[in-house]
């Protein structure tokens, strides 16, 4: 394992991560960037802490390729895992290196100094030094792994303390400067002109009735890539939909009826996550399950959004990216031009939920700032861009074969998972995966992406490993590549199937057994970890009280199976519709730096997963993805938000377990398990909606 | 064909020429440089650009200029001009939001229904806020923290 993980191959000394000013400022650089979900906060209370500073002292730089780090993409709820682990080391090392010097200059023992808010003290008595005066005279290139010496457990002060979002207040206030915000000299607005469905070309477009359009400064054309220049931005909204009447597209030949059928037929070659024990395929007698999850759009809220600037043969581009640096070498290598010669410089967006429109607007923007070397153009998406033309969320199919023993106990799970791939992020090397890459007048067409496999984490089979003592288990996946509609990232992966699948099984076979769902799992149990998460939010929930009040259920997972551990119990009420009223999660993250800010992940994530299970699906008509606005890709709204009360089992000695995942599967999970209870059915096709509760009651 | 419209946005005066349908919205951000309020869907159901005109909530990205002329608009800047607005200092407490793109539209369609009828209660809010979408998941701290603005109110 890596000792040094995130950004630390290309960061390894101090004057990486820290600049000290005499200002009495910090000047800290991360490799992670900032999506909504706090994780710079996050970073300053940890830097805070090995420096013994007030945080507010402390401004972070992360994803920006000037002067930044390469932490790779901020994915996967690895963050706090990775470049959490190395701001800790680098920011004990800042201090110890300063603690050396003043100890020179004082003549003293390092062991008799300490600091306050970076007042230097000798034997708790004041001395004149400072960080601040005597960082001038310090050579911070120094390798953080001589000096790191990260504090003690009980040496530390604001770790598990709920210091406040340092980006929120202005967020509240309306000033912070989103990526939609930058305002540059001279830009210019332009918009994208969309074909009607993503295999459909140009076939003719009418130049000369076009170039009459009033207020159009220029029309881009590439291949079938498209896009309008304006002055102002609503002229070149308006112009958009004007260019598209005099385009003439291609229809697609191939229609795919039913997407999920197409994905459950499929013959991609079976590819073998985990052989675990012996699966007697012959003797299949126990209990099986198959479900399933329609496409989903990660709709954000603010539609993607860069700025893209070319100086002669050199680019700037401002984006909310996850991952600037893959940006920067796609980029260099599309165009052809030194990768030091592209700066891409992250700025915050609209919330992401993964691999959004984010990198595919980028592109956008370049090709269309091309045509205006010298001026910046911002290039924002429409709406209907956002939901049908943002990678999706693959629709997937899970299956499992339990059987049991002749103790009531499982025997095996033969797992078989169907999905196309999750992870199609452009990479810079045979990897650019990016929309307009394929509309351009040369279109690049990538190899199609390895499927992550199951050690590292798994893509379509994250979380198909059930961490209950289950003797024999075999996974295997399958990817679809041969759909036409394209597919990322979005929060969990295949983990909100898979883990939907084997804690609705679970319960379906304790229900077999007339035995409670919580009691039968822990049986499979043995982990002590698991269960004192499991047992304590049976407590709080009042799991036992169960006879009268709301139908309940109950859902676990440990994501990745390396990440967050989340155990939830859920409330519904049933009626016209399927309301989620009360949840309750305990989550054991490992230590946990910033217990409101883990509560904040696991109470939203909680919401969105509600939204996912009981309401959003991706429609298509042929080709074309039915999800253009609000009308026909709702999510949840105000008055459906569930009470729910999170509780932490810190950890302060364990490693930091990434949270922004964790709550997606087991929610879905218990909700299900929660309508099993009321009505006893299962429904087996995500979303859970009232059309399928009526169609699972007529059979 | 470009127009002379007349606005008060936060209290200022402003004669802006433009062409009748242009939204407020770009009025708002590229004009005025009021960057607070951002665009969502440009159909009014997202709310993400809600301001509030003479009272009452409005999305600006379908709201044509021809329709505000002389029409009183207030902004997310202009709540908190004379310090942060007590709504703001209860979201900032309650830490509501994630990613924040969607507050500046709820803040000022709560405060749009409340400063209209301070008696409504925060379920009458939630269903009000049928027209604004939040993708983060920050309803529960967003209403946790309306409800102690409502709380706050009615002690007052």
């Amino acid at each position: 394992m890596n000792m040094f993980p995130g950004s630390f191959d290309s960061a390894p000394n101090i004057a990486n991560w820290f600049t000290i000013n005499k200002d009495g400022t910090v000047r800290m650089v991360s490799g992670k960037v900032e999506i909504g979900q706090g994780i710079n906060t996050a970073f300053v209370q940890i830097a805070a802490e090995e420096l013994d500073i007030d945080p507010d002292r402390i401004e972070i730089s992360a994803g920006n390729t000037k002067d930044g780090l390469d932490g790779g993409c901020t994915a996967g709820s690895q963050s706090m895992q990775t470049e959490g682990i190395s701001v800790r080391k680098a920011a004990s090392a800042a201090r110890m290196l300063m603690l050396s010097k003043a100890s020179e200059l004082l003549q003293s023992d390092v062991r008799e100094l300490n600091v306050i808010d970076g007042e230097i003290y000798l034997n708790d008595n004041s001395t004149n030094l400072s960080y601040w005066s005597i960082a001038k005279d310090i050579d911070f290139n120094q390798p953080v792994e001589i000096y790191m010496q990260p504090k003690l457990p009980s040496q530390r002060k604001l770790a598990g303390k709920s210091i406040k979002r340092i980006d929120l207040k202005n967020k509240i206030l309306g000033t912070h400067e989103f990526v939609h915000d930058i305002e540059l000299d001279g830009m210019l607005h332009a918009r994208v002109v969309r074909p009607p469905s993503v295999s459909s070309r140009i076939i003719k477009i009418d130049i000369d009735k076009i170039n009459t359009l009033k207020n159009l400064k220029k029309l881009v054309v590439n291949g079938s890539f498209i896009a309008v220049i304006a002055e102002r931005e609503e002229d070149a909204v308006k112009l958009a939909e004007q260019v598209n009447k005099y385009c003439k597209w291609s229809t697609p030949d191939k229609i795919i009826e039913d997407p999920l059928q197409f994905i459950r037929d499929t013959k991609s070659p079976i590819i073998n996550s985990l052989d675990k024990g012996k699966i007697d395929v012959l003797r299949f007698d126990g209990i099986s399950t198959e479900v399933s999850r329609k496409f989903l759009c990660h709709a954000s809220i603010g539609p993607c959004c860069a700025v893209a600037q070319w100086k002669g043969n050199t680019l700037e581009v401002y984006t909310h990216s996850q991952a600037v640096f893959a940006m920067k070498r796609t980029l260099a290598s599309i165009f052809n031009i030194d990768e030091s010669d592209v700066d891409v410089m992250h700025k915050h967006g609209s919330g992401c939920y993964g691999h959004n429109g984010a990198d595919d607007v980028v592109l956008d923007a370049v090709l269309v700032a091309k045509e205006f070397n010298g001026t910046p153009v911002r290039l924002v998406w429409s709406r209907e861009d956002e939901l049908s033309w943002s990678p999706l969320a693959p629709g997937m199919v899970t299956k499992i074969d339990a059987n049991l023993a002749d103790n009531l106990m499982i025997e095996s799970f033969d797992i078989s998972i169907k999905s196309p791939p999750h992870v199609k992020r452009p990479s810079g090397e045979n990897g650019e995966y990016l929309l307009a890459a394929e509309h351009m007048s040369n279109p690049l067409n990538p190899p199609n992406p390895v499927d992550t496999p199951l050690d590292k984490g798994g893509a379509a089979d994250r979380n198909s490993m059930p961490l209950y003592d289950i003797p024999n288990i075999r996974i295997q996946k399958q990817i679809v590549y041969d759909l036409p509609w394209r597919t990322s990232a979005m929060r969990g992966l295949g983990a909100f199937v898979n883990v939907y699948a084997i804690e609705t099984l679970m319960d379906d076979i304790a229900s077999m057994q007339e035995i409670d769902p919580i009691e039968f799992r822990l049986k499979h149990l043995s982990d002590p970890r698991i269960i004192e998460l499991i047992e304590r939010v049976r407590d709080i929930s009042k799991w036992t009280d169960r006879s009268s009040g709301l139908p309940k259920g109950f859902a676990f997972s440990r994501y990745k199976n390396s990440g967050a551990y989340c155990a939830m119990v859920v409330e519904i009420n049933v009626d016209e519709d399927i309301e989620l009223i009360n949840a309750w999660a305990v989550i054991d993250a490992g230590e946990v730096v910033n217990a409101d800010g883990v509560k904040n992940q696991i109470e939203g994530g909680i919401i969105q997963a509600t939204s996912c299970t009981l309401i959003e699906e991706v429609n298509f008509d042929g080709e074309i993805i039915s999800a253009t606005d609000w009308e026909n890709y709702p999510i949840i709204k105000f008055k459906q938000t569930p009470q729910i009360q999170v509780e932490l089992i810190d950890r302060p000695e364990e490693p930091f377990l990434g949270v922004g995942e964790a709550a997606h599967g087991p929610t879905a999970a218990a909700i299900s398990n929660a309508l099993f209870t009321a009505m006893n059915i299962r429904i087996k096709q995500l979303p859970i909606t009232r059309e399928r509760i009526i169609s699972s009651l007529n059979i | 064909m470009a127009n002379k419209y007349s606005l008060t946005v936060n209290g200022q005066k402003h004669e802006i020429e433009s062409d009748p349908d242009t939204p407020l919205l770009y009025i708002l951000r590229n004009d005025l440089k009021l960057k607070g309020t951002k665009f969502g869907c440009g159909g009014g159901v997202c709310g993400a650009c809600t301001v509030i005109m003479d009272g009452l909530a409005i999305f600006s990205c379908d709201t044509p200029i021809w329709s505000i002329d002389d029409k009183k608009i207030e902004t997310i800047e202009g709540i908190s001009q004379d310090g942060i607005h007590p709504l703001q200092e209860l979201l900032i407490d309650e830490q509501a939001g994630q990613c924040g793109y969607c507050l500046s539209g709820i803040i000022m369609k709560v405060k749009a229904i409340t400063d209209d009828d301070p008696t409504k209660s925060v379920d009458d809010i939630a269903n009000e806020l049928d027209r604004n979408l939040c993708r983060c998941g920050s309803q529960l701290r967003i209403l946790n923290a309306v409800k102690k603005y409502l709380d706050g109110k009615s002690s007052r």
